[in-house]
């Protein structure tokens, strides 16, 4: 296909039909890289069952044109009628670059589309740029566990790039943009798929859900127990804040996998990130690198760590811990 | 049943991050030579579950297929001491140093060779690149659908069903065979190499292949191109918060971030 130009993204809704908080940082993403493209424009895939109503909040969040393929058999997600129908839209769109988001199904999706179409993809994308001299996308990644930086181009069109999550911020969304909406008929057979949807099981979350928590309080292998767990908890309940784990202290059986923060983890970016008995290896820090203000406490000076924090402790949790905690005590309500 | 198991050799990422540096002009990682060889610990728990199969599933063998330029035998062979039945090493610096399209090709080649299969188990990222494109790379140059980020493996018939981990909760999807499905961590602690399994391992003889081999490998170039590759500065600059003892340090560490309107 000749002519491309312009950026597509993958727009995600959750089950209840609303768009993923991922939509509209692609869409930021998007708009930047359209705007030094000499203003070309930007477009997002709708893809979904009773998403069509989403539209206008799609636009609303920076696309000119959303296209929408609105189909019940795309109620969940399988590669294999989401990548046809992703396919669908960019043979409309005709973009220079498809941006992903890189969550559970994006991560699937990206590598899936990018074989498909024949091109290279970078998965787990940081940063997206359009370089002056080629007008092609470089998108820059963390390797080995996040200890090294990769800046790559692409040597075909489409780029196909999957973004890290919460590495760009949504712009506030702005009901007077206007944009066009085109349906888009993805005529996907249902009946030669070799995949099957099963069913979905909603995990319960105790208290605040960590990726919207203002404070994220995380414990490593220096916790020593799941005791010490418990203590995180209580702190956590009195700051509204959720608790995380390195992937250390949940393969030590401290706590439940499903809390593991990390590059094999969830991803946070909170206000507040406090660190307690973690080294900050890298691939940990790159679930929570994007911490507006990283609070540490170790015993260890030298541990990578600090040099992460804007405030820092050395000493050892069970003497720091509950001191901090009975003059949060003390100090009220804030 | 037959499934082949992909298994990266990466340098221990458990290694002191002073061995790992850059060669920028280069645009490679340079690994000290004391950094040992392991296996990409994803791919462990994708052997966990090739087995966890066999283990249900009658007459199943597992191979283990390796691609790269300086296995090390006591390595790659550790899923065949956690149980795995044959070793198929691909030994060739330009293949293994290509990019994930090549590389899947490349697989995708010597999977071919080796015959027919039910099964294609991977790790979910490698250790080392952390990329995750290549065995969903293999499935489409195989036909077969992809399934990723198993956290539960399951025969259900003659299907193989899985639980993967989605942003609200877990999907149980399943696909027919042949199919790839890639593996995640949260499957559970995969089994320990047995000393019967260690000494079955040392008697297998590998089969090993090199470029000229695969005769069936495709042509491909590469898709992408290497721009920078650098080490990100840190820029240090924490305050830390002394006290006359532990205790006291976590009394004003409290009163600072209050003071900072933080918590």
């Amino acid at each position: 296909m000749a002519g491309e130009s312009g950026v597509l993204i993958i727009c995600e809704t959750d089950p209840s039909g609303e768009l993923r908080s991922i939509t509209g940082e692609l869409l930021a993403a998007a708009r930047t890289l359209a705007d030094s493209m000499s203003g070309e424009s930007v477009s997002a895939a709708l893809i979904g069952r009773g998403v069509a109503a989403k539209a206008q909040e799609v636009i609303a969040l920076g696309a000119d044109t959303v296209y929408v393929v609105d189909d019940p058999i795309f109620e969940h997600y399988l590669s294999e009628t989401f990548v046809p129908a992703a396919i669908a839209v960019r043979e409309q769109a005709n973009p220079k670059v498809i941006l992903i988001g890189h969550t559970p199904n994006g991560r699937e999706l990206g590598p899936s589309l990018g074989f498909r179409l024949d091109t290279g993809v970078s998965t787990d994308t940081t940063e997206v740029n359009i370089d002056p001299s080629s007008g092609g996308l470089v998108a820059a990644r963390s390797l080995a566990g996040g200890l090294f930086r990769q800046v790559t181009a692409f040597n075909r069109l489409p780029h196909v790039a999957t973004v890290h999550m919460k590495a760009y911020d949504a712009a506030e969304p702005d009901a007077a943009r206007t944009g066009q909406v085109v349906n888009v008929d993805a005529s996907v057979d249902a009946s030669q798929a070799q995949t099957r949807f099963v069913s979905h099981t909603e995990v319960a979350v105790e208290g605040i859900r960590m990726e919207d928590a203002r404070i994220v309080i995380t414990g490593g292998r220096g916790l020593g127990s799941s005791e010490a767990f418990d203590d995180l908890t209580k702190l956590a309940d009195m700051t509204g804040g959720a608790v995380g784990a390195t992937r250390a202290a949940a393969d030590s059986e401290y706590c439940g996998q499903d809390i593991m923060i990390g590059i094999t983890g969830r991803v946070v970016s909170p206000e507040v990130y406090l660190a307690i008995a973690l080294s900050g290896a890298s691939q940990h820090m790159a679930g929570c690198s994007g911490s507006k203000n990283i609070v540490a406490i170790n015993r260890d000076p030298e541990a990578n760590i600090f040099k992460e924090s804007r405030f820092g402790v050395v000493g050892d949790y069970q003497q720091v811990l509950p001191a901090f905690i009975e003059e949060l005590e003390n100090l009220g309500t804030a | 049943m037959h499934i082949i198991v992909t298994v990266k050799q990466v340098p221990d990422p458990e290694a002191p991050q002073s061995s790992f540096t850059v060669d920028r002009a280069a645009k490679k990682v340079v690994v000290a030579s004391s950094v040992p060889s392991t296996v990409s610990d994803m791919d462990v728990y994708a052997t966990e579950a090739a087995l966890l199969v066999k283990d249900v599933v009658p007459d199943t063998t597992v191979s283990v297929l390796s691609l790269g330029d300086s296995h090390v035998m006591d390595v790659v062979k550790r899923p065949l001491a956690m149980g795995a039945d044959a070793l198929y090493l691909v030994q060739d610096a330009e293949l293994a140093g290509g990019d994930a399209m090549a590389i899947a090709h490349a697989l995708a080649a010597a999977i071919r060779k080796i015959g027919p299969f039910d099964l294609i188990m991977a790790g979910r990222q490698s250790a080392d690149l952390d990329q995750g494109i290549v065995a969903t790379g293999v499935a489409m140059l195989l036909g077969v659908p992809v399934m990723t980020n198993a956290v539960r493996v399951a025969m259900n018939g003659d299907a193989i069903q899985i639980d993967r981990i989605v942003d609200d909760g877990i999907d149980t999807i399943e696909a027919k065979l042949p199919a790839v499905v890639t593996v995640s961590n949260e499957l559970g602690q995969p089994r320990y190499a047995t000393m019967r399994g260690i000494m079955a391992a040392r008697r297998v003889d590998p089969t090993v292949w090199s470029r000229a081999d695969l005769e069936t490998l495709e042509s491909s170039e590469a898709l992408t191109t290497p721009v920078d590759l650098f080490e990100p500065e840190k820029s240090s600059n924490v305050e830390i918060i002394e006290g006359e003892n532990a205790a006291d340090a976590g009394r004003l560490l409290a009163q600072r971030l209050r003071t900072e309107r933080l918590i």
